[in-house]
């Protein structure tokens, strides 16, 4: 048995191969579940402890089980709901590019992944919400798809069962916002994408107002292998408190950047190690555990196990699991600018301390950036720290956004010094 | 009820509601921007923070917006600790890093929502230093003003636009900083609720075009109570004036009827009291001439029989001082036998069945509209209908523990969750496109089908003569008995009599004590002199009759339609003394006319489709020689020596007087005795500048006889009594029309509450069934059968008078069946004629149309034309030429007549007639 | 027959399109293909967008319309959507269209001095089309090669590994070979 359920698939030359797949053991764990009820098929993904790979962390056998099922399930005529299970594959979290490593290279694993669940919670259609610039991922999996779709694995009746389910992709025309789940369905129903406020949960009212899951892709291609494989098995691969393995990557200026499979709570210690280090010259001055939304890490946290609750207690959050690491020759006010610049951009207007507040953060720090900044500017930027914090906004976007700056701001708080006292930035940007 | 504690205080609350409506039925100010009332919260702007705690041990809490947040037993939140006070001052910092500051030349200051907000915050000092965003405004038609640099991206403007009236030329455009609220592209705003968003905007971004051209600050202006004369709605309004002349509408909220909001028509065609038709002097032939010449008053005591005429646009009190005058049995009250029949059967309907207010009817759960455009007709009501279409939606969100305000997720699941909408009739427009059930079907075939509909209902409920029973109509029938609450809506807009009984049956067949009916008259006083109607008439039918066989003359109360025009120049014949009251110089010639208030310048009282009662109140003093039309009255029966009205001394008097004949006016009348109503605001600037260029004494404010309103600022002011109507909206903190929370005790929820005020018209419990008529007046041998219909910009006569208005009214037009179209060789746009008639009418076509038919409109001011045509012909090049040069020419003189109109505004604020004002000489 | 039409003044901007008479056949099918996809014609206003913007690279007003009318949904609605989204161009752009990353795995490595670069060398700035309509300049936020920064978009396809010869290398290429559509 592999411990790498995520990868062992990959096949960079011919992943569109339904066979090829099929002969490596592809699609048993959907012929499994098929063999099983519904409701056994999410207790067997709860008892994986498998969690969300979206960012979150939601345990995915948990948020299923929020879906009507059987009696809960039916429309006043008696007929079945319309169910919907979506994937989320927008990653636009800059510094995260796992789930394109997933699609490209093992399209069918997502896919196998995606009808375990659709069948789990009873959905008859699933779309695949993708990213636009992701076109290669597209191609791949139309033709998984459609190779899917010629060996009756989708469609009407799959397997003689009485299950059936068609499945869409979707192209999406570029928002961040997307990625957020409740915003993802305003897009896939062709609206802009504003979050949509919980309650009502997409798991009782979401796309079209019916019951749907959302999920993560990398979360999805853990299905097939828990599936094949257990519970039990999928949750000891990891050595940690949480369950399975994880794609990690890092980028930035190191040797190699790249992705990784690792049992989930590896260190970035190791992870930096699988990337032969920082460049020559060069030392690494913080780094970023999961994509641009979360809080700055320095050196000294290097060793703690990149799992949820432990980069938690460190005080950011695990994230995408996509390590960015800052170099000593780059300026952290002129990082932290970029990060947000990228947010105030993606920002989706809807409410106003994100869509007022990072603009004005941008101003700030362009301004302090230039060597044009004050004092005040520093106070006005931790107070747009708490502006924008949790519960302050309409969805995530922004408390995401202020992580690396109010980290940044204590990490960094010299950097932010020298740009002020010497009117200029120190790296020469 | 919920017992909350706010700040360590313990207070009772409804539940069901959200923190902020809690908050502010309090009467706490917690700021908020896109939360409204009637539009439910969506929790975008983040105004409305507070802080909430698990128990009283948890210190830190957690923020939540309030709006978003259900009250429930036993929550304990803050709304004054430094994180939520903080975090709003902060949002309002946010909000201003675009908005220009440009309060001093915005017509929203003074009464702006975000001026309110940022003091209410305790905002004062800039902390953005960048830059500022600037957008392009767009033209957005006469009626509203654009200007984007002010927003403060509420989402409202949409929702309200959008979502809730149902336009479709408005959306939010673009995204992050720069979202964009607009149309595609420069153009008229379609939607008839447009001038609403001047309302629901918070600050200056959409304001009303037609004031800003005459404008005055909120606090300059003085305000009165009135309601609407655009239609039988009665949606209440407050009038605003400065130096005589009336500035604009707004709306005055009314839980019942109109809400927070009005259609435009009723926003914008009050401006015919301003208008240069207005009739100043007394005319005789055209010529002013004098009370005491001897001709007037020959004419005035001339011997023989006094006809009167009433009117529908006329109030309650005049009409009624013209049947004193003229003696009931005199006392003609309408213009044509068919709108006689269907006024004595409106009647005899409303007496068997109260009719549901607008919040009743937003609580349907099924809807049958029977022969009526209503959106055309009382658009107010349509906007009522359009809310009632949510209720399963929110039903269904109600199951799954979300509150029906969160109006969001409402509309997620609206679409699979309709309520059914039945349209029967040939009447187009939005709501009929909203239609779950459609049965295009003329005016007959209307009727017999709702007779048929009754009788699936009760089998004792008369059948017309046809049997044949459409599908559509069986469908109905089931959605019927299943509702809850469903609601039946007719009207006159068919002119047929059939369908009033009709829908009555319907009713009385579905015996669903929660059922609703609706019958909208046509005029805003059609069913006061229904009830005057009450105390005996002349039949119309009479009138000649009477005319020609005995020396008459007639007494003709104001009324602007053509058709009265033409039936008067008919009568006109018969008699060589017509004496006019009217306020706008209309007709002949021969005629003697007295010069008229209009609304804006007198009391007076009229009964809306329900028959409720409701009052209305000077903003202003007539101009020239005008008088309220009772007043002439009374100083014609002094000179016929009609003892009762020549006592009359001021409006009390013939209210007494009215009581004693109609005694479900006494209360009403009684209440509005006596009391004093500020009309001016505490801050009321003009009282003593206005007239400093000409007098140093500071003048009396004028006061009508017996009038409950005071001008000034004395008298009660707006929320020390919620019995009464206020004259304009304010509270400390609150000088936006937001200040009407402070007025209410609670938002209101699902039920259905009893509408308070009188009703005028006696409810008898007992109730008959309607029979079927066979006779049939529009019965054509006609090719084409003609069918008309009504547009809300050009059909009200009265609106027409109106600048903004006029601009807006479409050219005659006739809509026809695509087959009939192709047959004749005509598309759409083309301009046609029918038979000879010299109207020529733009093509429309649609599928909606019934066999054998085409509908007609044809604006208020031109000429009707008959029941039936033979030939549709395509207008002759010569023909068209003449219409666009004739168009062309008319919008010349439009445009002249609205810079004149503007001129002679500002040259009248500048010369005010100092004798305008009591006192001041 | 001479159509007559309304006046001048009340002749509004482009108001109704037909479709038929704007959208080409293939377009029609494609976009009706995406429309059976879902539970309501307007969801599939973004892929409409998409697929329109594939045959004519930009969506004129023109467009806009037609989209709206084949959809049945109010243009203001579709104006709205396809305003918000990145990948929508409202305005026209050049033959080629290249999308600079300027996200932060990519600001690390080079960022500035490589969009330098590709505006001297094509004489625009961000957001600008060249003088001969050939390359449109344009930003777009991390495009998932943070493992292969810097990295652009060309006419769609990742371009990854930048540096100053390989953009040279591109730009002559796309002035070399001209027009996809030549
Ligand atoms: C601003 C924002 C962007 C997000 N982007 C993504 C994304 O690109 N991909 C993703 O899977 N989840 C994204 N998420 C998280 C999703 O909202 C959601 O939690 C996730 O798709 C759930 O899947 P999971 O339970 O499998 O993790 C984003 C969240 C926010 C607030
Ligand atoms: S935080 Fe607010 S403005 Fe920002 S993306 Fe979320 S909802 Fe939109
Ligand atoms: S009023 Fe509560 S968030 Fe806007």
């Amino acid at each position: 048995m592999t411990n790498r359920p995520l990868t062992e698939h990959l096949d960079r030359s011919n992943p569109q191969d339904i066979k090829a797949y099929q002969s490596s053991g592809g699609y048993q764990g959907f012929k499994n579940a098929l063999a099983m009820e519904p409701q056994a098929v999410q207790q067997q993904v709860s008892d994986s402890k498998l969690k969300g790979r979206g960012g979150a962390g939601f345990m995915t056998g948990m948020k299923w089980s929020f879906v009507p099922m059987g009696d809960k399930a039916l429309n006043q005529d008696g007929t079945p709901q319309q169910k919907y299970l979506v994937c989320n594959a927008d990653e636009m979290e800059p510094g995260t590019f796992k789930d394109r490593l997933l699609m490209e290279g093992a399209p069918h694993l997502l896919i196998e992944g995606m009808m375990i669940a659709a069948y789990a919670i009873g959905a008859s259609v699933a779309y695949i919400f993708l990213r636009g610039e992701y076109r290669l991922c597209a191609t791949r999996l139309q033709q998984a798809i459609d190779e899917a779709t010629k060996s009756g694995l989708l469609g009407k009746n799959i397997n003689g069962s009485d299950y059936s389910l068609s499945l869409h992709l979707h192209l999406s025309a570029g928002r961040y916002i997307c990625g957020e789940e409740t915003a993802l369905i305003n897009a896939l129903e062709g609206r802009r994408a504003n979050p949509r406020a919980k309650p009502p949960f997409p798991q009782v009212m979401g796309l079209f107002g019916r019951p749907t899951i959302v999920n993560n892709c990398e979360t999805l291609c853990n299905l097939p292998s828990i599936l094949n494989h257990g519970a039990q098995w999928y949750s000891e691969l990891a050595n940690s408190p949480d369950a399975g393995t994880k794609i990690y990557g890092v980028s930035g200026r190191v040797k190699n950047a790249g992705l990784w499979e690792l049992p989930m709570g590896a260190t970035a210690q190791q992870i930096l190690d699988l990337a032969n280090g920082m460049q020559d010259g060069l030392k690494l001055k913080g780094w970023l555990p999961g994509g641009a939304s979360t809080d700055f890490l320095l050196p000294e946290h290097l060793d703690i196990p990149m799992e949820y609750d432990a980069i938690a207690k460190a005080g950011s959050r695990l994230g995408t699991g996509g390590i960015i690491a800052l170099d000593d020759h780059h300026c952290p006010v002129g990082m932290i600018l970029n990060l947000l610049q990228f947010f105030a951009q993606e920002s989706c207007g809807w409410c106003t301390p994100c869509r007022d507040g990072l603009p004005w953060a941008v101003e700030i720090l362009s301004r302090i950036e230039a060597g044009k900044g004050s004092q005040d500017d520093i106070d006005q930027l931790l107070k747009m720290c708490g502006f924008m914090w949790i519960g302050k906004t309409f969805c995530a976007l922004a408390p995401g956004a202020v992580e690396p700056l109010r980290s940044g701001l204590t990490y960094f708080a010299d950097e932010f010094q020298q740009h002020i006292d010497h009117k200029g930035c120190p790296y020469g940007h | 009820m919920a017992n909350i504690i706010i700040d360590n205080q313990q207070y009772e609350v409804a539940d069901g509601q959200n923190l902020l409506q809690a908050c502010l039925s309090l009467k706490k100010d917690l700021p908020y921007f896109c939360w409204h009332p009637a539009m439910g919260s969506v929790g975008a702007c983040r105004q409305c923070a507070m802080t909430q705690y698990h128990d009283e041990n948890d210190t830190r809490g957690r923020l939540i917006v309030a709006c978003m947040t259900p009250v429930t037993d036993g929550m304990r939140v803050s709304m004054e600790q430094p994180q939520e006070t903080e975090f709003r001052e902060q949002v309002i910092d946010a909000l201003m890093t675009h908005h220009p500051h440009d309060c001093p030349v915005c017509a929203e200051g003074g009464e702006c929502h975000l001026q309110d907000m940022t003091v209410m915050t305790g905002h004062y000092k800039r902390g953005f230093k960048g830059k500022k965003t600037t957008f392009q405004n767009q033209q957005l038609g006469p009626l509203i003003k654009h200007e984007m640099n002010r927003c403060i991206t509420c989402y409202r403007c949409e929702r309200f636009y959008k979502d809730y009236a149902g336009g479709t030329d408005l959306a939010a455009q673009s995204s992050r900083n720069k979202v964009y609220f607009g149309r595609q592209c420069d153009g008229t705003l379609e939607s008839e609720f447009a001038g609403n968003l001047v309302e629901v905007c918070p600050t200056g971004v959409f304001t009303d075009k037609p004031f800003g051209d005459h404008y005055s600050r909120k606090w300059d202006m003085q305000a009165a109570p009135s309601v609407c004369q655009h239609c039988s709605t009665g949606c209440n309004v407050t009038l605003s004036e400065r130096y005589g002349s009336v500035r604009r509408v707004t709306n005055r909220f009314n839980d019942h009827l109109n809400g927070y909001f009005l259609c435009d028509r009723g926003r914008f065609g009050f401006d015919f009291v301003n208008s240069e038709q207005r009739q100043q002097h007394i005319s005789l032939g055209g010529q002013s001439v004098n009370w005491s010449d001897a001709e007037v008053q020959q004419r005035l005591k001339a011997k023989g029989t006094w006809v009167g005429i009433g009117s529908s646009q006329a109030s309650l009190e005049d009409n009624f001082a013209l049947q004193l005058l003229v003696g009931a049995e005199n006392f003609c009250v309408a213009d044509d036998p068919q709108s006689e029949h269907l006024l004595e059967l409106h009647m005899a309907i409303l007496q068997q069945w109260p009719q549901a207010s607008l919040a009743q009817m937003e609580q349907a759960d099924a809807i049958v509209i029977i022969g009526e455009d209503i959106n055309n007709s009382a658009p107010r009501i349509g906007l009522a209908i359009r809310q009632a279409l949510l209720n399963n939606a929110k039903q269904q969100v109600k199951n799954v523990g979300v509150p029906e305000w969160q109006d969001s997720a409402v509309r997620q699941v609206l679409p699979h969750n309709k309520v059914p909408l039945a349209v029967v009739g040939y009447q187009q427009g939005a709501l009929a496109e909203q239609a779950t059930i459609r049965l295009v079907a003329d005016d007959k075939q209307t009727a017999e089908q709702a007779f048929l509909l009754a009788n699936l209902l009760c089998e004792k409920s008369p059948k017309p003569r046809v049997s044949k029973v459409h599908s559509q109509i069986e469908e109905i029938a089931e959605v019927l008995k299943t509702a809850k609450r469903p609601l039946i809506v007719g009207g006159w807009s068919a002119n047929n009599s059939a369908v009033l009984s009709a829908v009555a049956n319907i009713c009385k067949a579905l015996a669903n004590p929660q059922g609703m009916l609706c019958i909208a008259p046509p005029a805003a006083n059609t069913v006061g002199l229904g009830l005057l109607m009450q105390a005996g008439y002349l039949a119309n039918e009479a009138v000649e009759s009477k005319l020609k066989s005995e020396e008459c003359n007639l007494l003709v109360l104001d009324h602007t339609s053509d058709s009265r025009q033409q039936w008067l120049q008919t009568l006109s014949k018969q008699t060589n003394n017509v004496v006019c009251l009217q306020q706008l110089a209309q007709g002949e010639n021969n005629s003697l006319s007295l010069p008229i208030s209009s609304f804006s310048e007198c009391s007076g009282s009229q009964l809306n489709y329900q028959g409720l009662i409701q009052s209305y109140s000077p903003a202003s003093k007539p101009a020239g020689q005008c008088r309220p039309a009772w007043q002439w009255l009374v100083d014609l029966g002094k000179l016929q020596n009609i003892a009762e009205l020549a006592s009359v001394e001021h409006l009390g008097q013939l209210h007494l007087m009215m009581s004693k004949l109609f005694p479900t006016l006494a209360e009403h009348f009684t209440e509005l005795s006596g009391r004093q109503f500020a009309m001016q605001s505490p801050r009321y600037s003009g009282r003593t500048a206005m007239l400093a260029n000409q007098t140093v004494h500071e003048p009396k404010p004028f006061s009508e006889a017996g009038a409950p309103y005071k001008q000034s600022m004395e008298g009660l002011l707006p929320g020390q009594n919620d019995q009464h109507p206020l004259a304009y909206s304010w509270s400390p903190g609150w000088n936006s029309n937001q200040s009407n929370h402070k007025f209410r005790d609670e938002f209101r929820g699902p039920e259905l509450k009893s509408q308070q005020g009188i009703f005028a018209v006696p409810n008898h419990p007992e109730c008959f069934w309607f029979k079927w008529q066979a006779s049939w007046s529009a019965n054509t041998k006609a090719n084409y059968k003609i069918l008309a219909v009504e547009e809300v910009f050009g059909s009200d006569s009265l609106a027409e008078f109106a600048g903004a208005i006029q601009q807006l009214s479409k050219s005659a037009y006739v809509v026809v069946l695509p087959k009939v179209a192709s047959s004749l060789n005509i598309e759409a746009g083309q301009w046609v004629t029918l038979d000879d008639h010299p109207t020529l009418f733009a093509v429309k076509i649609s599928d909606h149309v019934p066999a054998k038919s085409i509908l007609l409109y044809s604006p208020a001011h031109e000429a009707a034309i008959s029941d039936g045509c033979d030939e549709i012909k395509v207008a002759s090049k010569q023909k068209i030429s003449a219409l666009h040069k004739r168009q062309q020419a008319q919008q010349d003189v439009q445009s002249q007549q609205k810079q004149l109109h503007k001129q002679r505004l500002l040259d009248q604020d500048q010369h005010i007639p100092i004798q305008f004002i009591e006192g001041a000489m | 027959m001479s159509k007559v039409t309304m006046p001048v003044e009340q002749q509004i901007p482009i108001q109704q399109v037909d479709y038929r008479a704007v959208l080409s056949e293939q377009e029609i099918a494609a976009i009706e293909h995406e429309c059976s996809l879902y539970e309501e014609r307007a969801a599939a206003g973004i892929d409409a967008l998409k697929i329109v913007q594939d045959h004519r690279r930009w969506v004129s007003d023109e467009s806009l319309y037609a989209i709206a009318d084949l959809l049945q949904m109010p243009v203001v609605q579709l104006e709205g959507v396809a305003t918000f989204y990145n990948l929508i161009y409202r305005q026209p752009v050049g033959e080629h269209v290249i999308h600079l990353c300027d996200s932060i795995s990519c600001w690390l490595h080079d960022f500035p001095k490589i969009a330098e670069h590709l505006k001297a060398k094509l004489g625009i700035d961000f957001g600008q089309t060249t003088a001969d309509g050939k390359v449109t300049l344009l930003t777009n936020v991390c495009l998932g090669c943070c493992d292969t920064a810097p990295a652009l978009m060309l006419d769609g396809d990742l371009v990854e590994n930048l540096d100053i010869p390989s953009i040279d290398n591109m730009l002559g290429k796309l002035t070399a070979r001209g027009g996809k559509n030549d």
